[in-house]
């Protein structure tokens, strides 16, 4: 297979990216290790409560639908990167593509499977965030039972149509490409690595993206404990970023979604909010009136919580100093959100050793020969700029492609 | 009805539940692009006569009166079993011909390969191979030179990526050369600026206006007219196609309003920087002092930024090593959020610079002695402290002045306090200004540090590129279209228009298709109604909402027609009810969802219309103030509201049958709950005392119907 332009991830910065080179008549193969497109910003759930919030999720809407049917770009999903090799003319790629389970040319979306799958809690069966991709369903290898000890293939017994097929083949292709967009976007940083945030042995400490995806399926927030609606909810900033030893970095969009998630359960749902932070970065095109309207509505805490336990009616009481030289208080909330940062995608390292790559800053990438990095592949940065960045990188490579030519 | 005599296209998916490859998607896609074709339908089989029960209203619904075309059919060689399964359902087979879309063209032109170019192109090969008889695109010769407004980085940057296009630049600068020296971007950033410039003065097609000042800019996207006056008083004229604002907004020291007075040891942070530069200066303004005394204050009144930080860092750093200095950093916050500043940070701790973190209320400056005395709360350690300055370093800030107020004005577009020439709004881009064909980039954009400036530049240049392509544009004609018999002049279309794609030359009105995103503001606004939108006019609407009404059962037991209507825009309550449909089940009972481009489209006569023909109420679905796709549709739509509601309280009818409520397009998860709230609240206030009326209205336009069908067969 041939094409002018290799895309690898689409998320917002690969779909972007992708839109704008095809745009300008150039072939594009996207490459999406998952089964679905849209990266993280796709999970993202709005904010608004009354005046919309300016977190950029409802950027990606219109850029999926124009991605899924333009002409010039040919979309392969379930297919992961096994090498790249630099050629003479550009570049090689052999990609894996795992097989299609649910096989979208038949899959009519009945939903029967889903109504039958035992392991439908654990995510064996998945939806994408934006339904409007084909098939609206896939088998998670990870969770599904058949591909643990073929314990359960009942979906494949119960569809009516015979889309469900464990036994399809997985296939090996080869690409060649005159460029490559590398928008293998970014991984969560870990939250709680040092245990102290309760994170993972406390149900109702969560983290800033699982809260989002919460908001985008039900439109409101709750315990994961009991299902109650939170009254009193605290944010712990710099999760996972700012650390010397890990993440020596801001990862620059925790304040502004953490602000906004704060802002919106206290709007929408009257939840008191707390922010425990260092710093407050700005965000949006009016960070003083952002951080105005944030210093009114929410309660801010400048110190970062020491420990964190099981405190009584599964809330979580948390320990923090508000000043030095003064003793740790100890407060209760019903929901503990961690502010997770970005970490670099950990494939990162195997492009980089591919291309030879110069390093980039903290194990993100940087560009090369022919090599354009798009989005947070480069560094922590948010939905919107993101795709401005896919835009940089997209007018890159035409500047490339020009001078080759 | 709207589209008489124009095709329809059935895609047959060959008994297929699902077509998913690429052919048939870009086939469907290029098909509706389509102007000739009235609408995409699809069916598992074209030539089953169970697939095709109910064809006959749908097409009827869709507006399809001429032939309908079956593409993509395998048996397109044998029209035979399609013409009996036709019949069988009680169409008529001579209104359908068979063409295989997806057959590859013998040679020549090979539309669907990827990257085989425009939707137009693409669309106008689709209609050739159907023998549609499709007149050519419509083309649209634009001026490919851009207009640069700015001097920095970020305007050569934008510069260098168009001229390197062949796109010929107007520069015009404020200043009165390319790349003054900005001591605050540090000087790797200041030499890149330099060999821009060096690159672009003198470089054919570009054109530099030193000190000039932007007149006006009329005209529209790939249109546009400048007036430049340049330093000799000299009034130059240009057509140009794009403008790419990257000019600074006035900057001024981040103080309090009722911040000191000036003093000897106050200076500005760029001030200190350019002293930094000349060490004698320095020595001397610090008064021979051993280890003077230095403070440097970001965040004291406005938000501080990324940029100010490492510029604050790296002139803490030099005062330590080279002049010996204490150094303070006052600050509310650190603006880290950057990929470099964490570790510069720590790196200027570690030479001993202290950071000091005030809390809101802010430090008190004052003079003392021959300097200044900083007082403070400190937030960590619950502190006051006093320090003694021999010298304060002050972040300068963006904001706006009568100036820059006028230049944003002349541009078409507005100034926030800030300096900001974009609007706010969650669903564009921060460079997207209000006015189409002209971008902001950089500070005026608010770009919070350089590198994200210079994307923008970039991406601003490349969305130029897109839209002035090579000089001329192919696009499918303007998306409304104004009956100058009706039109009045009155410019309330110019007036609304979000995008300003609206314009008169002379009487004759110009709607820019390149500018007008076919939100229909205009046409609702419209006193005359002399606009009407080429895609869905007010008969349509009418139409689509009469639609639902006209379902009246005929025989109990059916379900019951729709009393509640739903005007959904299309760029986000329609998507979260679409997502919501699929994953979430069926819309609740009773609700008919009609999509309109926007919300700023809706005619308060056509939900009056609805009213009359019985719904129970009238649901509008639309972004969220400060996220409307089309900026300000949602804003118009809550004013008409307003009114609305005013004209049926006095017409005895309750206001709240008419109602405006909010959906994101990410927000699935709320769609039909929404839509049943709304219902219950209309639901609450009882049956439409409307519609008894409408039903003896509903018998009297059947009739008339049929008596124009009648007059249309004389």
């Amino acid at each position: 297979m041939d094409c002018s332009v290799l895309v690898i991830g689409a998320g917002v910065a690969g779909i972007s990216a992708a839109l704008h080179l095809a745009d300008q008549g150039q072939a594009v193969t996207v490459v999406e290790r998952d089964d679905f497109v849209g990266g993280h910003a796709v999970r993202l759930g709005c904010k608004a409560v009354e005046d919309c919030q300016r977190c950029n999720a409802c950027l990606l809407p219109d850029r999926l639908a124009r991605f899924l049917a333009h002409p010039g770009i040919d979309l392969l999903t379930r297919s992961q990167v096994q090498a790249l090799d630099r050629t003479g003319q550009g570049f090689q790629a052999r990609l894996r593509q795992r097989p299609a389970i649910i096989d979208p040319e038949r899959c009519d979306d009945c939903g029967l499977c889903l109504r039958q799958c035992p392991a439908l809690e654990e995510g064996a069966l998945r939806r994408p965030a934006w339904a409007d991709q084909r098939p609206t369903l896939a088998v998670d290898p990870a969770a599904c039972l058949y591909f643990q000890d073929g314990r359960s293939s009942l979906c494949q017994e119960v569809c009516p149509t015979q889309a469900i097929d464990f036994g399809r083949p997985a296939r090996e292709l080869e690409i060649t490409a005159q460029a490559l967009v590398l928008a293998g976007g970014f991984r969560p940083a870990p939250p709680d690595e040092k245990g102290r945030l309760g994170y993972g042995q406390l149900p109702n400490v969560v983290t800033g993206l699982e809260l989002e995806e919460m908001l985008r399926r039900t439109g409101r927030a709750v315990r994961p404990s009991d299902g109650q609606e939170p009254r009193r909810v605290a944010f712990v900033q710099c999760a996972g970023s700012r650390q010397r030893l890990a993440r020596n970095y801001c990862s620059r969009i925790c304040c502004g979604y953490g602000l906004r998630l704060a802002k919106g359960l206290s709007r929408g749902q009257g939840a008191q909010a707390t922010i425990f932070y260092m710093d407050l970065q700005s965000s949006g095109r009016d960070p003083d009136q952002f951080l105005a309207e944030a210093r009114q509505e929410l309660e801010l805490v400048r110190s970062m919580p020491g420990d964190v336990g099981s405190g009584s009616d599964g809330a979580v009481w948390v320990e923090y100093q508000a000043q030095s030289g003064q003793p740790p208080q100890r407060r209760e909330f019903d929901l503990l959100v961690l502010s997770q940062g970005l970490a670099p995608n950990p494939d990162n390292q195997a492009f980089t050793d591919w291309l030879g790559l110069e390093p980039g800053p903290h194990g993100f990438l940087a560009d090369g020969p022919g090599v354009f990095v798009a989005g947070s592949a480069a560094g922590p940065m948010d939905v919107a700029e993101s795709a401005l960045h896919a835009g940089h990188a997209a007018q890159a490579v035409l500047e490339y492609l020009e001078d080759k030519a | 009805m709207n589209g008489s005599g124009r095709t329809g296209v059935l895609l047959c998916r060959g008994g297929r539940p699902r077509r998913d490859d690429p052919e048939f998607r870009r086939l469907r896609w290029a098909a509706e692009a389509c102007p000739e074709v009235a609408g995409v339908l699809e069916v598992t089989k074209a030539c089953r006569p169970e697939d095709l029960r109910g064809l006959g209203e749908k097409l009827q619904k869709m507006g399809w009166s001429g032939e309908v075309l079956v593409g993509a059919c395998p048996l397109a060689g044998d029209p035979g079993p399609l013409a009996a399964a036709w019949r069988e359902v009680g169409l008529d087979p001579a209104r359908c011909r068979v063409v295989d879309l997806m057959q590859r063209p013998e040679q020549g032109d090979q539309p669907c390969q990827p990257g085989a170019g425009s939707l137009a192109g693409l669309a106008q090969a689709l209609a050739a191979r159907a023998g549609l008889g499709l007149p050519p695109a419509e083309e649209m010769v634009v001026s490919r030179r851009v207009l640069v407004l700015g001097e920095g980085l970020s305007a050569l940057t934008a510069a260098k990526t168009l001229a390197e296009a062949g796109h010929p630049l107007l520069l015009v600068t404020p200043g009165p050369r390319l790349a003054p020296l900005l001591p605050l971007l540090g000087p790797e950033a200041n030499a890149e600026a330099a060999a821009l410039a060096g690159d672009l003065n003198g470089r054919d097609g570009v054109e530099v206006i030193n000190q000039g000042e932007l007149l006006a800019l009329t005209g529209s996207a790939g249109r546009f007219v400048a007036r430049v006056l340049d330093r000799q008083g000299e009034l130059l004229e240009r057509e140009v196609g794009a403008v790419i604002v990257a000019g600074m907004p006035p900057r001024g020291l981040n103080l309090p309003p009722a911040g000191i007075q000036a003093n000897a040891a106050l200076l500005s942070l760029d001030e200190l920087l350019s002293l930094l530069d000349s060490p004698e200066h320095l020595r001397k303004r610090l008064a021979g002092q051993e280890q003077p005394r230095v403070g440097i204050a970001l965040g004291l009144a406005r938000e501080s930024s990324p940029l100010a930080l490492r510029a604050a860092c790296q002139a803490a750093q030099r005062l330590v090593e080279q002049f010996h200095g204490v150094v303070t950093l006052y600050l509310n916050n650190a603006k880290v959020a950057a990929p470099d500043l964490e570790e510069l940070t720590q790196e200027t701790r570690g030479l001993g610079v202290v950071f000091m973190k005030f809390t809101q209320a802010g430090p008190r400056i004052e003079p003392a002695g021959g300097g200044l005395c900083i007082t403070y709360p400190e937030e960590i350690l619950g502190l006051t402290v006093e320090d003694d300055l021999d010298l304060l370093a002050v972040e300068q800030v963006g904001g706006s002045d009568p100036a820059w107020a006028e230049l944003a004005q002349r541009l078409g577009l507005e100034a926030s306090p800030l300096g900001r020439l974009t609007p706010d709004r969650g669903a564009c881009l921060p460079s997207t200004s209000a006015r189409a064909g002209v971008w902001v980039v950089g500070a005026a954009a608010a770009a919070p540090d350089l590198a994200p400036a210079l994307h923008q530049a970039r991406q601003a240049a490349l969305a130029a590129r897109e839209l002035l392509g090579s000089g001329r544009v192919s696009h499918h004609g303007a998306k409304v279209k104004v009956d100058r018999k009706l039109c009045t002049l009155c410019l309330t279309c110019v007036r609304v228009c979000p995008r300003g794609a609206m314009s008169f030359h002379g009487r004759r009105p110009f709607s820019n298709p390149l500018a007008c995103t076919g939100c229909g503001t205009c046409a609702a606004e419209c006193p005359m109604d002399a606009i009407q939108p080429v895609e869905g006019d007010d008969r349509r609407g009418a139409a689509e909402v009469r639609a639902g009404r006209s379902a009246e059962p005929e025989t109990p037991g059916e379900a019951l027609a729709p009393t509640c209507l739903v005007l959904a825009c299309a760029n986000s309550a329609a998507l979260s009810l679409d997502q919501a449909r699929r994953t979430g089940g069926p819309l609740p009972e009773g609700v008919r969802l009609v999509r309109v481009p926007c919300a700023g489209r809706v005619d308060p006569q056509l939900v009056l219309d609805a009213l009359v023909q019985g719904y129970d109420g009238v649901a509008i679905l639309d972004c969220h103030p400060g996220a409307c796709h089309s900026l300000d549709g949602n804003l118009w739509a809550g004013l008409r509201l307003e009114n609305l509601r005013r004209l049926l309280a006095e017409s005895g009818l309750e206001p709240e049958r008419v109602t405006l409520r909010h959906l994101s397009p990410v927000a699935a998860g709320q769609a039909l709950n929404l839509l049943r709230e709304v219902q219950a609240g209309f639901a609450a206030l009882g049956p439409n005392p409307v519609r008894m009326e409408a039903q003896v209205r509903a018998m009297l336009d059947r009739f008339t119907l049929r008596m124009d069908e009648s007059y249309r067969l004389i």
